[in-house]
C-alpha cells in the first residue's frame, strides 16, 4: 500500500475506518487512472476521427448487407451526394451498371476474408458523370463489416489513355524499337519488322547492329552513343540495311529511358522511313551531277553559305571542308570576274533583284572553269531580305561550244562573203572597167592637148573622177572581204552604211536593170559592227535585185527611218513576194529558193545571226503587195564600263 | 566621103572621149547615151559603123543591135568578162580597150 501523505490521514481511525479509507483511496486511484486512460482513449478516438474526416482519400465502412455504415466527408465531397443519401441505399446502386457484377463478386470475396487491393470500378456522381475509383478493402471477420479506402483515379486513367493513344499513333506510323543498355533489341513493332525485312523472332535479343549498313563513320556512331548514354536524346538520319542487304533510310530519334533515379535503363528508338525521299534526293543529286549543276543558298543574317555536293566540284575546295565564307569564295573567282561577282551579288542583296551571270573559277593548277550562277532573293514574312538562293552550273562545255559556233559562223560568213563576192565580181569588174576605159581614153594622146589648157584641164578632171570611182569600189570591196574573228562594235551611222552598201550593189542593180530607190529619212545612229551590218544590207539588197529581175517592174527600195524606240530599215522589192511556207524557213541555214550555183542559202541565216548578236529584229512584213524585209535596231542606253 | 559612126554608151564621159579622140575630117561621130536615140539615128541617117556598149539601162547591146538595120556593121563594146551575143558583130572590144587599138581598127575599116 502506497504511502498516504500525512495530511490526508485522519488523526485517529478505528480499524474499520482504515478499511474504509483504503477503499476510498483505491477508488480514487482507480478513478485517476481511469480518467487518464479514458482521456487517452478518447483522445485517440478523436485523432482517428480527425484522420477519418480530414483525409482526402475516401474512407468508408460498409455493412455485410451492402450499405454504407460510415463514410468520410471526402466521400460526399467527391461524389456529390449527402452522407444521408449515400447511406440510404445499397452502395451497389451507385456503381456503373457494367461494373455491378464484378463489384458484387469482389465484395463477396472480401467478406469471405480475402482483402483486396486496387479493385477498380466506376461510381456515379450526383450530376450523372462517372468516376473511376480504385479500392482497397478488407473485412472484419467478427462483424463482417468491410473497411475500405478508395482513390479517384479518373484523371490518372485519362492521362494513361492519352499516353496510350499517342504511343499507338507512333507505333502505327513509325518504326519503334527498344534496346537495353548493351544495345540488344528488346522489342520491335510491326513496321520495324516490315521495313527491315526481319521477323520479330529474328530481331529480339539481337545486337541492334543486325541492321547496320556500315556506311556511317566511327565518329558518327561514337557521337550517337555518347549522346544517349549521357541521358540526352539523339536526332539524325541513319542508313540501315534490310535482311536482303538493301539500304533503307530512317529519320531517327533515340531516347534514353531512365528510372526514377535518373539512371538509364533502356533506349527507345522511333524512326520514320524516308527511303523514298532519300531516293528522290539521290536522283536529284545524280541529275545535278549529270547536268553539272548544284544548288546553293546564302543566309544574310548569319552570313552562312550552303553548297550542295556538286558545287564543290566547281571550286578548288573539298567536300569535307564544308562551305566557304564570302571572302574565301571570292578568292576562288577569277580576278577578272571578281568585280562583276561582287557588284551582281551586292546588288541582289541590296535591292532584292534576281540575277544570272557567268564567271570563271580558277584552280591552283591553273585550270579554269566557266560557271553560270542564277540567284534570287529570299524574303521573310515581313518582306525583309533574309538571303539568296540559286543554282550554279558548269558551263565550260557550253562556252567552248559557243566559241566553236562563233568560229564556225565567222567561217561561214567568210565563205558567204566570198560567195556573194563571186556573185558580184562579174558586175564589179564591169564597174571598174568603165572608169578604167575612161582613164585609158583620156590619157591616150593627152600630150596633144598640152597646148590647149582648157581641154587639158577637162581631161584631167575626167581622169580624176574616173579614178575616184575605181577607188571607191575597191575600198568597198576591201572592207567587205576583210577577214575578222571578233566583231568590233562602235557608234555608226546606218545611213552611211546604207550608202556604202549601195556602192557595192550598184553593179548588180545595173546589170539586172533594177532601179534602186533610196529613201533615207534619218541618220540612224546605232551601236554596231559596221562591216557586219554592211553585209546585212548587201545581202538584202542583192536578194531584192534577184527577186525583181524577172518582173516587169524592177525595183528595190531601201528606206531608213527612226523613232523614239528604234531605228528602222526597210528593204522592199518588186518581186513576186514570199509564200507563207517559205517565210517560216527563210532564216534557216542552207535554205534557198535560188537555183543551184546562184545562191548559197547562207545569206539570210547569217543575216539573222548578225542581227541577233546586235539585238535587232528582222521580219517579212505581211499584207503588202510586194516583199518587204523590216530590220529594227532598238535604241538602248549603253552602260559604260566603269 | 566621111565615115558615119554612131557610138552608143551610157557612160557620157566615154562618149565624149571617143568623139574627141577619133573625130576627124574623115570620120564623123555621133555619140548617144540613150539607146532609142541611137536607134532613131541609124534609121534616119546613113550609118557606116555602129559601136554599141553592151551594158545599157533597161536593155543590152544585143537587143539594140537587133533593132538596127542588119546591113550596118556593128561593134560591141563591153566591160563584162563574158558576153556571147546573138547578133553578129564584126568585132567585140573589151573595156578598157587601148584607144590605139580602136584607132587601128577604125583606120582598117576605112579602107
Amino acid at each position: 500500500m502506497p504511502d498516504i501523505p500525512k495530511q490526508w490521514m485522519p488523526v485517529s481511525l478505528p480499524v474499520s475506518d482504515l478499511r474504509r479509507v483504503n477503499f476510498i483511496g483505491a477508488f480514487l486511484i482507480l478513478g485517476i487512472f481511469t480518467k487518464f486512460f479514458v482521456e487517452r482513449y478518447f483522445a485517440s478516438i478523436n485523432e482517428l476521427n480527425k484522420f477519418f474526416d480530414v483525409v482526402l482519400d475516401l474512407l468508408c465502412i460498409a455493412g455485410p448487407e451492402g450499405k454504407f455504415k460510415k463514410i468520410n466527408p471526402a466521400f460526399s465531397d467527391l461524389l456529390g451526394y449527402s452522407e444521408k443519401e449515400l447511406k440510404s441505399k445499397p452502395f451497389i446502386e451507385f456503381v456503373h451498371p457494367d461494373d455491378v457484377d464484378k463489384t458484387i463478386a469482389i465484395f463477396d470475396k472480401i467478406k469471405a476474408g480475402e482483402p483486396t487491393l486496387k479493385f477498380e470500378n466506376r461510381y456515379r456522381r450526383r450530376d450523372g458523370s462517372y468516376l473511376i475509383m480504385s479500392w482497397s478493402a478488407a473485412s472484419d471477420p467478427l462483424t463482417k463489416n468491410v473497411y475500405a479506402s478508395a482513390r479517384d483515379i479518373t484523371v490518372d486513367r485519362q492521362h494513361e489513355l492519352e499516353l496510350r493513344q499517342v504511343f499507338d499513333a507512333i507505333e502505327r506510323s513509325s518504326l519503334v524499337a527498344t534496346a537495353n543498355i548493351e544495345g540488344r533489341i528488346t522489342s520491335v513493332n510491326e513496321n520495324f519488322c516490315r521495313v527491315s525485312g526481319f521477323s520479330r523472332a529474328e530481331l529480339l535479343g539481337q545486337d541492334h547492329n543486325i541492321i547496320k549498313s556500315g556506311i556511317h563513320s566511327k565518329e558518327f556512331i561514337q557521337n550517337l552513343w555518347d549522346t544517349i548514354l549521357s541521358g540526352r536524346v539523339w536526332y539524325g538520319e541513319i542508313q540501315n540495311k534490310t535482311k536482303e542487304g538493301l539500304p533503307f533510310f530512317v529519320q531517327t530519334v533515340i531516347s534514353p529511358m531512365t528510372d526514377i533515379m535518373g539512371r538509364v535503363q533502356k533506349f527507345l528508338s522511333i524512326q520514320f522511313d524516308m527511303t523514298k525521299q532519300k531516293e528522290s534526293e539521290q536522283l536529284l543529286e545524280e541529275a545535278q551531277s549529270v547536268a553539272k549543276i548544284g544548288s546553293w543558298s546564302f543566309d544574310a543574317k548569319a552570313q552562312n553559305i550552303f553548297w550542295s555536293k556538286k558545287i564543290y566540284d566547281f571550286f578548288p575546295r573539298s567536300l569535307d571542308m564544308g562551305p566557304p565564307n564570302l571572302a574565301e569564295l571570292e578568292a576562288y573567282i577569277h580576278p577578272d570576274d571578281q568585280i562583276l561577282w561582287r557588284t551582281t551579288v551586292g546588288d541582289a542583296l541590296q535591292n532584292g533583284n534576281s540575277y544570272k551571270f557567268r564567271f570563271r573559277t580558277i584552280f591552283p593548277d591553273g585550270k579554269i572553269l566557266w560557271l553560270e550562277a542564277i540567284g534570287r532573293s529570299r524574303f521573310d514574312s515581313s518582306g525583309k531580305l533574309i538571303g539568296l538562293t540559286g543554282t550554279c552550273q558548269d558551263i565550260s562545255d557550253i562556252v567552248v561550244a559557243e566559241e566553236q559556233v562563233k568560229i564556225e559562223r565567222a567561217k561561214a560568213m567568210q565563205s558567204s562573203k566570198l560567195a556573194s563576192l563571186g556573185e558580184m565580181s562579174a558586175g564589179i569588174a564591169h564597174e571598174i572597167n568603165n572608169p578604167l576605159a575612161i582613164i585609158t581614153g583620156a590619157v591616150w594622146r593627152m600630150d596633144q592637148f598640152a597646148k590647149d589648157p582648157e581641154k587639158l584641164k577637162a581631161r584631167v578632171e575626167t581622169i580624176e573622177k574616173a579614178a575616184e570611182r575605181i577607188e571607191k569600189i575597191v575600198k568597198g570591196l576591201r572592207k567587205f572581204s576583210r577577214s575578222y574573228e571578233k566583231s568590233e562594235y562602235k557608234d555608226c551611222s546606218l545611213s552611211a552604211i546604207v550608202n556604202e552598201a549601195l556602192i557595192l550593189t550598184e553593179a548588180k542593180s545595173i546589170r539586172h536593170s533594177t532601179q534602186v530607190i533610196v529613201d533615207i529619212k534619218a541618220e540612224g545612229a546605232i551601236w554596231c559592227d559596221e562591216i557586219e551590218i554592211e553585209q546585212v544590207l548587201i545581202n538584202l539588197i542583192n536578194n531584192g535585185i534577184d527577186a525583181a529581175k524577172d518582173q516587169a517592174e524592177k525595183w528595190v527600195r531601201v528606206e531608213l527611218t527612226e523613232n523614239d524606240t528604234s531605228v528602222n530599215l526597210r528593204v522592199s522589192d518588186s518581186g513576186k513576194g514570199i509564200p507563207n511556207e517559205v517565210q517560216k524557213k527563210l532564216f534557216q541555214p542552207f535554205f534557198t529558193t535560188k537555183a543551184v550555183g546562184e545562191g548559197t542559202g547562207l545569206g539570210l541565216s547569217i543575216v539573222k545571226g548578225i542581227l541577233d548578236e546586235h539585238d535587232a529584229t528582222i521580219e517579212v512584213l505581211p499584207d503588202l503587195p510586194y516583199t518587204c524585209f523590216e530590220v529594227k535596231f532598238t535604241k538602248k542606253r549603253r552602260i559604260h564600263a566603269a | 566621103m566621111p565615115l558615119n559612126i554612131v557610138y552608143l554608151d551610157d557612160e557620157s564621159d566615154l562618149c565624149h572621149l571617143f568623139t574627141q579622140s577619133f573625130e576627124s575630117d574623115k570620120i564623123k561621130i555621133k555619140a548617144f547615151v540613150k539607146a532609142e536615140d541611137a536607134i532613131a539615128e541609124t534609121l534616119k541617117n546613113p550609118a557606116d559603123l555602129v559601136f554599141i556598149d553592151y551594158r545599157l539601162p533597161n536593155t543590152n547591146g544585143d537587143l539594140v543591135a537587133q533593132k538596127m538595120k542588119a546591113s550596118i556593121p556593128k561593134v560591141l563594146i563591153t566591160g563584162d568578162l563574158s558576153v556571147v551575143p546573138e547578133t553578129p558583130f564584126v568585132k567585140i572590144f573589151h573595156k578598157p580597150f587601148k584607144f590605139q587599138d580602136m584607132e587601128d581598127f577604125i583606120r582598117d575599116f576605112l579602107l
